[in-house]
């Protein structure tokens, strides 16, 4: 191609860019947040009311560690005011180049509009040497923590403050609307504090790491992971394993996600004659998980009714 | 003004100096004035190692057998392909950098240097220095992290095995409504003749780009893209893309016979599709690629006359098009494990024109998310050649801090 034909090649390129470039946004006033997970999002909606348009990047029923990109996820990162992630390397292998691609300076990391949940949370299973040995290892904890029962609360006042933070106009109603949240947990909780006492002492295995947050709160014993290492897939050995620590223990319920390997997660079941629970790992991750109070509260029942416990009152 | 005044003032400067930079060499940390400017360490000094940067390792192991149709040696070979050494860290908050050093067929050479500045306003963001040219879906990629043992063989013909460029590139994007965006880039290299491995057997004309050239002369590339979301699912890309040659030579080693002042040109048009359950455990993608090579496509070399003699030989430039394509079928039923059928196939850049076909079959399981097996099989056909059969098995391990990137 001569010199010519490529400079007109490339005027005419440029030209059609420019007026697609051209086009207004015409995108709404509201306060724009995005969070990488729906927990997140869901609470910014609750206590954000009319104020804000929230987007989850992730749907709810993927591996959190592994989200795929979708282009629709640049654009709201591009256009966010606030934007709130886990962190504890939750969506690190996923959310870093999309961040550097959004460029989106209200969203940086320092900036006002940049909210890392996990800031002030004590997290569990911190490595103490961080080798590839032991497998997709975060270096600094267990991020699952969305799964405890006390996630939910420090999830929403990192929410609420961050809200008041990027919109000051808008405390009163986000200071209404995180009172009315924290209401409504506080008659959950009740019911939540029963069904744990139940729980208590039960002996559970898991398929990976995540509900571990839970178990330790009420008090449950997780006596094995059908990972052998966190992002491992389990080998028939470590079947083999699973079973045997099973069959020692007394384990009769397993812990899943619809993400996980559940082959295998069944054929230890019927090896064992245990029950598998399969729950949601985030917001959104079943029909009946539409926020984190309903997401915490189906866990409760779906493992009282695995453990046969009564349940009083009855759930929703 | 006496020598006891003087002394402990630059004694001070000395110190001072000292403190603020630092020397690039290994030498005696102490920068006078007039001295070569240090780089500023910040909050450390250069005996610490807190802010050394991220490294990775990408380790590329294949065992193979080759059968020919015609009289070539069939037989095995296995070994070490390839090893990546990348370093990668952040230079300043507005800029980046990552080195990548490969080591291939008992070589070791700088495949990646460079540093992609983000501080620019708007979606504008520019790299420089030599890094892999935006060309498609695939030459952005590194061998060992592509779906198949080896890149289609139309990239290969007409691309290089890899296609690092020496140069600068400006990239932008922008969103269209909510679930589309459109990407485009444009780069100017003064050295774009990419690369081939493992056909350092084949004997003819190198392809040598200038020494200096002017604005008009140098190589560029460019590229369209725009995605979209088709569904909660499904994803569509297509892109157009293309890579000028300007001002390059075909020399011979040992021979006068040679041809300057040449150029030709690749455009590309690519379309994917890709659907991921709403577990992200299964996944549908198929794609391809068209491709056509134009201008001067290659040389043809005749060692005319006393053989050996390098005054009496001539080369002859094919100036012409020859096109090809590929497109790929790849099926995920879990996220260990996935498998695909890839057909490639094109006109050989050279007199001939001959067709040349490859037909993959390939099978790979992530033992985990970083160690990855493959079993393939390749079925070549080369027009007037000896068709051949490939059966490889392929494991490659990554070492060290890993990121899912954009793949755009």
């Amino acid at each position: 191609m001569s010199n010519a034909n490529l400079n007109r090649a490339l005027l005419a390129v440029l030209a059609a860019l420019g007026l697609v470039l051209a086009t207004p946004d015409a995108s709404a006033a509201d306060l724009r947040v995005v969070g990488t997970i729906p927990d997140l999002s869901t609470l910014a909606e609750e206590i954000g009311g009319d104020r804000v348009d929230t987007r989850s990047l992730s749907r709810g029923t993927e591996n959190l560690h592994s989200v795929q990109v979708r282009p629709s996820m640049l654009i709201a990162l591009n256009k966010a005011e606030l934007y709130l992630q886990m962190g504890l390397s939750m969506e690190a292998v996923w959310i870093t180049d999309l961040l550097i691609r959004a460029k989106n300076k209200r969203i940086a990391s320092g900036s006002s509009g940049f909210e890392n949940c996990s800031d002030g949370w004590e997290a569990i299973q911190v490595p103490e040497s961080l080798s590839r040995k032991g497998g997709d290892l975060h270096p600094q904890g267990n991020p699952h923590f969305n799964l405890d029962p006390l996630g939910g609360p420090h999830l929403a006042a990192k929410v609420h403050s961050a809200l008041v933070r990027v919109d000051p106009k808008g405390k009163a109603v986000y200071d209404k609307n995180y009172e009315a949240w924290k209401k409504r947990l506080a008659v959950k909780q009740e019911r939540w504090k029963k069904i744990a006492e139940g729980l208590k002492g039960k002996k559970v295995v898991v398929y990976h790491t995540e509900y571990n947050y839970f178990a330790k709160r009420v008090g449950m014993e997780v006596v094995a992971s059908i990972e052998p290492k966190p992002g491992i897939p389990p080998s028939p050995g470590d079947v083999t394993r699973v079973v045997k620590v099973m069959e020692e223990q007394g384990a009769k319920v397993i812990l899943t996600a619809a993400w996980s390997n559940n082959r295998q997660t069944n054929d230890i079941a019927r090896r064992t004659g245990a029950k598998v629970v399969e729950l949601p790992n985030q917001v959104k991750g079943a029909d009946w998980a539409t926020d984190w109070i309903a997401l915490m509260d189906g866990i409760h029942t779906r493992l009282a009714e695995a453990y046969e416990l009564e349940l009083e009152p009855k759930p929703e | 003004m006496n020598i006891k005044t003087i002394a402990p003032a630059a004694l001070t400067s000395l110190v001072a100096f000292g403190a603020a930079d630092s020397a690039l060499a290994q030498r005696a940390q102490v920068v006078s004035p007039g001295s070569p400017a240090g780089t500023t360490l910040g909050q450390s000094t250069r005996f610490d190692s807190d802010f050394n940067p991220a490294v990775s390792l990408a380790t590329d192991l294949v065992a193979d057998w080759y059968g020919y149709d015609g009289d070539s040696e069939d037989g095995f070979d296995l070994g070490l392909r390839r090893v990546d050494f990348l370093v990668a860290d952040w230079i300043d908050p507005n800029a980046f950098s990552w080195i990548t050093v490969a080591y291939e067929e008992e070589e070791f050479g700088i495949e990646e240097g460079a540093i992609e500045y983000v501080g620019l306003p708007g979606n504008w963001s520019m790299r420089g220095g030599r890094f892999f040219v935006d060309f498609g879906k695939q030459m952005q990629a590194h061998i060992e992290q592509l779906r198949t043992v080896d890149r289609p063989l139309v990239l290969r013909e007409y691309l290089g095995e890899e296609l690092p460029g020496d140069g600068a590139q400006i990239d932008n994007w922008f969103g269209v409504g909510d679930y589309t965006l459109v990407r485009f880039s444009v780069g100017v290299f003064g050295d774009l003749a990419g690369e081939s491995h493992g056909e350092d057997d084949e004997v003819g004309p190198e392809l040598s780009p200038a020494e200096r050239a002017v604005f008009g002369d140098l190589g560029y590339t460019g590229r369209l893209t725009g995605l979209t979301e088709i569904g909660e699912n499904g994803t569509l890309q297509f892109g157009g893309s293309a890579r000028f040659l300007s001002n390059f030579a075909f020399e011979v080693d040992g021979s006068e016979a040679g041809a300057q002042e040449l150029d030709n040109a690749v455009y590309g048009l690519d379309l994917t599709y890709g659907w991921l359950s709403d577990t992200g455990t299964r996944s549908f993608t198929v794609g391809g690629e068209y491709l056509m090579f134009d201008g001067d496509i290659g040389a043809d070399f005749d060692d005319n006359g006393t053989p050996g003699d390098g005054t009496d030989d001539t080369l002859t430039v094919l100036d012409d098009s020859v096109t090809g394509a590929y497109g790929f079928v790849d099926y995920g039923w879990s996220q260990f494990s996935s498998a695909g059928v890839q057909y490639s196939f094109a006109e050989e850049p050279d007199a001939s024109k001959a067709d040349l076909s490859e037909l993959d079959l390939y099978y790979t399981r992530r033992l985990s998310d970083f160690l990855r097996l493959r079993f393939a099989t390749t079925f070549g056909e080369v027009e007037g050649g000896e068709d051949y059969t490939r059966f490889a098995v392929q494991l490659t391990g990554f070492i060290g801090p890993h990121g899912h990137g954009l793949n755009w």
